[in-house]
């Protein structure tokens, strides 16, 4: 420390006149230059496309989680396998704290895919970080099941939030840093990760530039220390949330799925295509339903309850139309005939009438979860038990590798093109009748569905499906 | 029968945060916020600009090399580990760019410009007059000591020297500047 002596006095006052005395750029300037830095990318987490890995503190690793959250819903979902973009900067997610380890997806979020961060104080267990699987329940169960009292796992799932809704209503609008001050005592459904040795499990969710944040923290006893709760207020300090891009929507947006495929003079009467997608990983396993019913209600032609079929994948969810919604799950549906104006794709929920066919289309296929493959897709069935579908949905559920191949093929009414519409590509035209095929990469198919415009439906599957 | 007990119930207290601290405008704008970190550039954009002048002798310069060095803070703020260590960090990126800009073009020699001073009085202009005398790594480890405000160890970390160094460097500097001071006067 230097002395404060007169000599130091008349040094410092020198050096501070000629410090004050340079000019400054103004407010203006400098909130000008803010701009154009912010422009830039941040590089903060870098997306990984393929598998799951350890992540250590000073790298945080990429994996693909699937969960979706409705009313407080787990809920799987899929990615898309794109195996694109692999060194864009992903902007959600956790900075790992000295001692943390952090799994994290890079996958972009839309109201169909959460991106899914978990950060723990406490190595990953295997199952729950060396899987090789892109897509789980977001749960990293084993890891729960063997924390240690001062072990800490922290959870966020980030969802597109889109135009405000009643889902709004549960996620408030919060500031960066969250506070775990603002975190409630939780349990999904009522139900302990880990009954015999409770943790302490709290909820917090926000609503966060453009995104609905769910974050789950759980600590390996039921009453935390001061300690540990600082600790994971450190590791929730460095929760990044880049802001949404505030673009227009896009479920209204008409665009094709194939630009050469789909232009409006190309448009045809005949739909075939053959796509790779992906499954979702839920409780331990991946899997697709494919689900159905032949057409009631005829009148005048037109079907208030077309025949209809689906192949999903996941759980399912409930929500509103613009949020995370019964359908998102779905590879792809079809139905055939002419559908009422007050017809619905879903019919079993208070909501259905959300679900207008009209609206959601005759035909669909999931653009975020499925991608079109050059593969071979046979449309006969071979080796599937099944039959005539009844009026009421049937459906059935079939272990599945982590992609399938799906084609679908339909006639249609009048020439036409498939338009945007959510994570979908579908079209509202009528369709005379359609089939949909699910098999393997390796060949053996799962299940086949057609649909025709006399109302009859079909659902074939593998001998080792079982009714759901 | 596993003894099943109720999770915790209580909420979370929390420790008490000054909003107002830097480090915490820091955190924030390194998890995405956009205000923290104009905040940031308005509180600390004009001290980095006149570290700047100082080094690179005009303000073209300088204003390049401020807008270089905000755009290194923005994509590099995710990355800094300690957020209380940010005035030090953003100075360590502007003397980068500094010396960048400098080698780019031919080095020369900080001399006198009054331009640069526009509103200084006699005594800003005389110790202009002295600070460009001084040699300089006598000239910038002032700058960092008594006017940027950098700790020893923070100068010693900036510098690359020892904190023994700094602390000789800056009385020695401190002794060059007020010979020169003395002389002019």
């Amino acid at each position: 420390m230097h002395r404060h002596s007169d000599d130091d006095r008349y040094v410092d006052d020198a050096l501070e006149s000629l410090w004050r005395s340079l000019p400054t750029p103004t407010a203006d300037e400098l909130q000008g230059i803010a701009d154009v830095a912010r422009r830039h990318p941040r590089s903060i987490a870098r997306r990984r496309t393929h598998g799951w890995s350890r992540a250590v503190p000073a790298s945080a690793v990429a994996i693909t989680l699937l969960v979706g959250s409705a009313l407080g819903f787990g809920l799987g979902s899929a990615v898309t396998p794109s195996g694109t973009a692999a060194d864009t900067p992903v902007g959600l997610g956790f900075l790992p704290e000295p001692g943390w380890d952090v799994l994290q997806t890079g996958a972009d979020t839309t109201r169909g895919q959460p991106v899914i961060a978990i950060a723990s104080n406490r190595a990953f267990a295997p199952n729950d970080a060396d899987r090789g699987m892109r897509n789980t329940s977001g749960l990293p169960y084993s890891t729960l099941l063997a924390l240690p009292t001062n072990g800490i796992v922290v959870v966020a799932s980030f969802m597109a939030s889109g135009p405000p809704s009643s889902r709004s209503d549960f996620y408030p609008p919060r500031e960066l840093p969250l506070s775990l001050g603002d975190a409630a005592p939780w349990t999904a459904f009522g139900a302990e990760v880990r009954p015999e040795r409770p943790l302490g499990q709290y909820l917090l969710r926000a609503s966060v530039y453009g995104y609905h944040v769910d974050l789950q923290i759980y600590f390996g006893t039921p009453r935390p220390s001061r300690d540990m709760i600082e600790a994971a207020q450190r590791q929730v300090d460095r929760l990044s949330v880049t802001p949404q891009q505030q673009a227009a929507p896009v479920y209204s947006r008409a665009f094709p799925l194939r630009l050469s495929h789909v232009r409006a003079t190309e448009a045809s009467l005949i739909f075939d295509r053959t796509l790779v997608c992906s499954t979702t990983y839920v409780g331990g396993v991946y899997s697709i339903e494919a689900a159905g019913h032949r057409g009631t209600g005829r009148v005048a032609g037109a079907w208030s309850r077309p025949p209809f079929a689906t192949v999903r994948t996941g759980a399912g969810a409930s929500g509103g139309p613009e949020n995370l919604s019964i359908l998102d799950n779905s590879l792809a549906w079809i139905t055939a005939g002419r559908p009422s104006a007050g017809a619905t794709l879903v019919e079993q929920s208070v909501l259905s009438d959300l679900y207008r066919t009209q609206l959601w289309g005759t035909l669909a296929i999931n653009t975020d979860l499925c991608k079109n493959s050059k593969k071979r897709v046979n449309l006969a069935p071979r080796r599937l038990r099944g039959g005539p579908l009844g009026p009421l949905e049937q459906s059935s559920k079939c272990f599945a590798p982590q992609h399938v191949l799906m084609r679908v093929r339909a006639v249609l009414s009048g020439p036409t093109v498939l338009r945007r519409f959510r994570d979908f590509a579908r079209t509202t035209a009528p369709v005379r009748e359609a089939t949909l095929v699910i098999q393997t990469t390796a060949g053996e198919q799962l299940a086949y569905t057609q649909v025709f415009e006399s109302g009859e439906a079909r659902l074939l599957t593998a001998r080792n499906c079982v009714p759901s | 029968m596993p003894e099943s007990r109720p999770v915790a119930q209580e909420p979370l207290r929390t420790p008490d945060r000054a909003s107002s601290d830097e480090a915490a405008t820091v955190r924030r704008a390194q998890l995405g916020s956009t205000s923290a970190f104009d905040s940031l550039v308005r509180k600390r954009g004009p001290d980095l600009y006149r570290y700047l002048l100082i080094r690179l002798g005009n303000e073209s310069d300088a204003r390049d090399a401020l807008q270089e060095t905000i755009i290194d803070a923005w994509t590099g703020l995710p990355n800094l580990r300690a957020p209380e260590s940010c005035w030090p960090w953003l100075i360590t990126i502007a003397r980068r760019k500094a010396q960048a800009t400098t080698q780019r073009k031919r080095p020369r020699v900080l001399d006198f410009d009054p331009d640069l001073l526009p509103h200084a009085d006699e005594s800003a202009l005389e110790a202009w007059d002295a600070i460009v005398r001084l040699r300089p790594i006598h000239r910038e480890i002032l700058f960092l000591r008594y006017i940027i405000g950098l700790s020893e160890k923070e100068a010693a970390d900036f510098l690359g020297i020892r904190v023994g160094a700094v602390k000789t460097r800056s009385l020695v500097a401190r002794r060059e500047l007020e010979g020169v001071l003395r002389a002019s006067s």
